[in-house]
């Protein structure tokens, strides 16, 4: 692949693909309060 | 009172269920198109943007007003703001496209089966128009029994799960079918990216044209893209919230729905491409004199590169259109799910009496208009009018009836929302969905209508147009004021 391409490809994925794994961290850490 | 209404087993079941809701044919066979048309890899920026300034403050105005008040859009928009012929508007949105969405899906489902032993043979686009939907000049309304089994076989298996509710239906059906949509998928684009010429296509895809990033054009490609992509707007994300428990996290769910979304998309971007980097490859051409999107991309492009793979291609064929029909399954349940709710809303009706009278209704409606020689004549139309006027008609009202006309409701959302969310909606959130959401909207809805007056759409003579694109925005109008006045009737004993 050309380099424009490539760091293109890696950053797209990096932003979604690790914004994704933070953003499902993030809930994980902030379980919903019980139902009374 | 006692609150009875169905509700999802936790908060994972909703986000997976409204990921599957997101995730449909257009992630696969759209946004690849869509982003290579569009500045290829830097169609990033305006896509990132689009989410945050507009895909994620709208869906949480969705999910505000369905967990507020727990309703389908009618019941909903009447509690709101005594709007309720907009929730039925949004509602007759629903059906006309789950009446379609049936036949584009039996197709898939069709073309599953058609890739064991390659069955279109050489010519993909003639096999596609003249021997499996056998389409006709003009309006032409005969009797196509392989179309009409397809149909029969997609309503049945979305009429099971709908009948299973919410818990042991709609989500138990995302919590199968979704994961096993990540495996096939991520197996396909694992063989695609193997191909030769795979890289090619992929430089197509991902190389950045910084210079697009000046035209509003990309940029409305980018809002409009992801308004359809997050499924916001006409009543399923509204719906789905409807179900979910009072303490609920709205906003942090909501961003993992939205990010999950977008990184299938990016994966689908990577299998088409570089499938259609060997389809170049192996024809001798350019990759951008290869490359297509929608129906042609999935029912002709597709079967050619199949082909091209020898008999290798026939596991490929499956994974691809396995992969549509698994997609499309999830998305469908989720818009028929509207109208059910909305008619158990307002009359009262049980859960399976709904189904079987408005999931029904449908799917005799949908076989009886889809087994026929102009089946992609109404796809096509029907989805053009339904998605570009409908859905974003409905949705710019609903936005400007509360953030242009009713400021105050706002405020009350915000404060509901922000009750147990762990992203708190402040000022941002008001000024996105006042300025940027509703503007970018309205300037999508005036050059669709200005595009269908000036010139009309795909090259069909104006008296088709009139009656099927006519056709289906008077369902909208008619339906939306006729529900709207029936009286509510309290709920049936289950």
């Amino acid at each position: 692949m050309n380099t424009s391409a490539l760091m293109m490809m890696i950053i797209s994925i990096v932003l979604l693909w690790g914004g994704l794994i933070l953003a499902t961290i993030h809930l994980v850490k902030n379980p919903d309060e019980a139902e009374d | 009172m006692t609150d009875t209404r169905e509700n999802w087993s936790a908060r994972s079941g909703f986000i997976i269920a409204a990921i599957g809701s997101a995730v449909g044919l257009g992630n696969i066979w759209r946004f690849p198109y869509v982003a290579y048309e569009n500045g290829g890899g830097a169609f990033l920026i305006p896509y990132l943007v689009a989410i945050f300034a507009a895909g994620l403050p709208l869906l949480f105005l969705d999910y505000a007003v369905g967990h507020k008040f727990r309703k389908a859009p009618p019941t909903a928009y009447k509690k709101l703001m005594n709007a309720e012929s907009l929730g039925w508007w949004q509602v007759m949105v629903t059906l006309m496209i789950g009446i379609y969405y049936a036949s584009v899906l039996s197709w898939a489902g069709s073309y599953m089966f058609y890739s064991f032993g390659q069955q279109w043979g050489a010519d993909t686009q003639a096999f596609f128009f003249n021997t499996y939907l056998q389409n006709g000049e003009g309006l032409s309304l005969g009797f196509v029994p392989t179309l009409f089994w397809g149909l029969v076989c997609v309503w049945v298996a979305v009429m099971l799960i709908l009948y299973g509710g919410v818990r042991r239906g709609v989500e138990l059906a995302n919590k199968i079918f979704m994961p096993l949509l990540v495996i096939l998928f991520s197996i396909l684009v694992i063989q695609a990216v193997r191909l030769p010429g795979a890289v090619d296509g992929l430089n197509a895809f991902f190389t950045p044209n910084w210079e697009a990033m000046g035209n509003y054009k990309v940029w409305l490609a980018a809002f409009g893209h992801i308004f359809f992509s997050l499924s916001v707007g006409f009543g399923i994300m509204l719906t789905y919230a409807s179900y979910l428990k009072r303490k609920t996290n709205l906003t942090g769910s909501g961003v993992v729905v939205a990010l999950a979304n977008s990184s299938f998309e990016i994966l689908a971007g990577i299998g088409v491409f570089a499938a259609l980097g060997f389809m170049a490859f192996s024809s001798g051409a350019k990759v951008e004199d290869v490359v297509s999107g929608g129906i042609g991309l999935a029912f002709i492009a597709f079967p050619k590169i199949i082909s091209s793979l020898g008999a290798g291609g026939d596991l490929f064929g499956f994974l691809f259109f396995a992969s549509l029909t698994v997609a499309g399954i999830t998305s469908m349940v989720s818009i028929l799910q509207v109208p059910i709710a909305a008619f158990q809303d307002k009359l009262g009706w049980s859960h399976k009496k709904s189904v079987s009278i408005i999931a029904g209704g449908s799917a005799v409606i949908s076989t009886l208009m889809f087994s026929t020689h102009s089946a992609i004549t109404f796809v096509d139309i029907i989805d053009y009018f339904a998605n570009n006027i409908g859905i974003v008609g409905g949705g710019l009202v609903s936005i400007i009836l509360v953030s242009w006309l009713r400021r105050p409701l706002l405020k009350q959302l915000q404060a509901h929302i922000n009750q147990y969310a762990s992203i708190q909606l402040g000022a941002s959130w008001n000024f996105l969905l006042t300025i940027v959401t509703p503007v970018s909207l309205l300037v999508a809805l005036g050059l669709t209508i200005n595009s269908i007056i000036s010139e009309g759409y795909g090259g069909y003579p104006a008296h088709i147009l009139w009656i099927v694109g006519g056709g289906t925005l008077a369902f909208f109008v008619v339906g939306a004021i006729a529900l709207s006045l029936l009286k509510d009737r309290h709920p049936e004993e289950k």
